[in-house]
């Protein structure tokens, strides 16, 4: 048998293994195993205990224990509803005020947790009854949750950038910045989307929205009262980046200082004083961090076991044999991303799927940091799209009352946008590349 | 079970909180002018060991993550059969997961193999955190193998 041919084993084997409904974890390691006894006899067995460890005992791995608990901590808290209240307060006046406060406050509080779901449920837990009991149409607020949701993957700090970062040894610094301009689009987008849908949506709900605003202004105390409570949030924020861009500390070390601050901060400020409240947030840390990292294991493991056998090498060589325009390539390598994420979580497929894409976008002369950028966006449309969207049923489990029908009609509106910033970032790479290589010069 | 499941979750949380104020006593040690030795590793080891013994915890609160789609899409009692399929599958793969594990560790432990840094601690205690954390699993799935071939269960799924 071919390396190719093996190759397509590989992948039906996985798809039949994986669709079973085996935690990911198990199915990768049982397919290493599997096809390492049948190809390379049963001697080869023994290495995978050796490549897991060597693959979790990474100073870089670290960082997404430390990550998990910071926003375990910030998550278990009222902290998204007083971003996102006092963002209201500022926003009142605006026409769909209340949709874009959402959306920002998914964009602030992405940018403290790192995590997509648990961003979608801290600002939806708060914003969705509120923005459907003030008239806003309620896919147009699920929607905006849902995709607001997803920018926790690619505003830093983000566990997505951190395991490309790994798993293509390129600088987790460079591509935490990489991630911020196309952040702050997105969120743009969003908003700008917010406010037309508002503007033109049925006036009935203008006058619906105007008249309870009538009713309730809010003074200048008021509106700073609850990003009082927030700023402390807010200066982590500012602490890690000064702390990994000005070279002091490395990722790592900025995640475990950050997750001890935020724990401190939850206790003095949020009060979670009792064992039970606290315990919530380790609970939710050490079940989260062990599912991704032995998800991580398993794919080192499965990576190994395709390299072993030559499949990697072999699949590259061919996919840049073909000769293909680089732009049909880069087209092609997002489709079957696209698909592959509406069914895996990304951590998986980066660990799969980036040791054969690395050296192909290398032959093309695609920039790495750039396709981060473009792999996260796809990435998290898989987060919002049927049928193992997760930010899709995180929404669902906060708001029962909608139904799932609607908060995915909501998201695809939000899924075009998301397709939109893809191409406006690839034919503006600058985009993403511009501050990376401003603050840690050209790559 | 549930409790030993509940006890080791809380053991890798302590050991997850001990990395974390490691991690940063390292930091504040470094900028005192002070060169940082084991802080790092014993950091990275106890992350590793909690991993483990979090697992059938993990398992228990169903956290281990898997594209449970087809079982949407199938009749109820072919659905119940493939979810019994997967768990027999788990438990077979965690058993042979920890036996390479604990042959791993053993191994280590007889060649009494070091880590290559100033501190140079065993390597078999980390190694053996995962035929530990994997046997533990195995045995949380053979639990719910029982849960869910016990008649009580089953006749409540019925009805």
């Amino acid at each position: 048998m071919s390396e190719l041919q093996i190759g397509g084993l590989i992948l039906l084997v996985t798809l039949v293994v994986l669709f079973s409904g085996l935690p990911i974890a198990w199915g990768l390691s049982l397919i290493a195993a599997g096809f390492l006894i049948v190809f390379d006899g049963p001697a080869s067995l023994a290495n995978i205990p050796l490549v897991m460890m060597d693959e979790l005992a990474s100073f870089a791995l670290l960082t997404i224990p430390l990550f998990i608990l910071l926003g375990a901590a910030i998550g278990s808290t009222h902290a998204g509803r007083d971003i996102y209240e006092s963002l209201h307060r500022w926003l009142d006046r605006v026409p769909g005020g209340l949709v874009i406060a959402n959306i920002l406050a998914c964009g602030l509080f992405s940018a403290i947790s790192g995590s997509s779901p648990a961003t979608a449920a801290a600002i939806g837990k708060a914003g969705v009854p509120e923005m459907i009991d003030r008239g806003v149409p309620v896919r147009l607020a699920t929607g905006s949750v849902c995709a607001g949701g997803t920018l926790g993957i690619l505003i830093p700090p983000s566990i997505t950038m951190i395991l490309y970062g790994i798993s293509t040894e390129t600088s987790i610094g460079r591509l935490f910045l990489a991630g911020v301009i196309p952040g702050i689009m997105l969120v743009l987008m969003f908003a700008a989307y917010a406010w037309a849908v508002s503007l033109i949506s049925s006036r009935s709900l203008r006058s619906a929205m105007a008249e309870r605003i009538e009713a309730r202004r809010y003074s200048l105390a008021e509106k700073f009262e609850g990003l009082g409570r927030v700023s402390p949030f807010i200066m982590i924020v500012i602490m890690i980046a000064y702390a990994m861009y000005g070279g002091i500390a490395t990722p790592s070390e900025v995640a475990a200082i950050s997750a001890a601050l935020a724990m401190a901060l939850v206790v003095v400020i949020y009060k979670a004083r009792t064992r039970e409240s606290q315990w919530r947030i380790f609970r939710e840390t050490v079940r989260e961090s062990t599912m991704i990292l032995l998800i991580i294991a398993a794919a080192a493991a499965f990576s190994y076991m395709m390299s072993l056998l030559y499949v990697t090498q072999s699949a590259a060589q061919w996919l840049v044999d073909l000769n293909l325009n680089r732009w049909v390539l880069m087209l092609a390598i997002n489709l079957f991303l696209i698909v592959a994420g509406m069914f895996l979580p990304p951590v998986a497929i980066i660990l799969m799927v980036m040791p054969i894409l690395t050296p192909v976008l290398e032959a093309n002369n695609f920039d790495l940091i750039w396709f981060a950028v473009i792999l996260t966006i796809n990435m998290e449309i898989g987060l919002i799209t049927p049928p193992v969207g997760l930010n899709l049923y995180v929404l669902k489990g906060v708001v029962p009352k909608v139904s799932i029908k609607d908060i995915l009609i909501g998201s695809m509106p939000f899924v075009l946008l998301m397709l939109m910033s893809m191409v406006i970032i690839s034919i503006f790479p600058q985009i993403a590349l511009w501050l990376p290589n401003q603050m840690m010069g050209a790559s | 079970m549930d409790r030993i499941c509940d006890a080791m979750a809380v053991i890798a949380a302590a050991l997850l909180s001990c990395a974390t104020a490691i991690i940063c006593w390292m930091v504040l040690y470094r900028t005192m002018g002070y060169s940082t030795s084991w802080e790092l590793e014993l950091g990275i080891f106890l992350m590793v060991c909690s991993l483990f013994l979090a697992s059938p915890y993990t398992l228990k609160t169903k956290g281990h993550v898997g594209v449970d789609l087809l079982s949407a899409y199938l009749p109820e009692r072919l659905a119940r059969a493939l979810h019994l399929f997967t768990l027999f599958l788990g438990l077979a793969v965690t058993i042979f997961l920890g036996l390479l594990g604990l042959e791993f560790a053993i191994d280590s432990f007889m060649k009494g193999e070091r880590t290559e840094s100033v501190w140079a601690p065993y390597k078999w205690p980390l190694f053996a955190t995962m035929p530990i954390g994997l046997f533990m699993t195995s045995a949380q799935y053979v639990a719910e193998i029982v849960l869910e071939l016990s008649p009580r269960v089953r006749q409540e799924f019925q009805s």
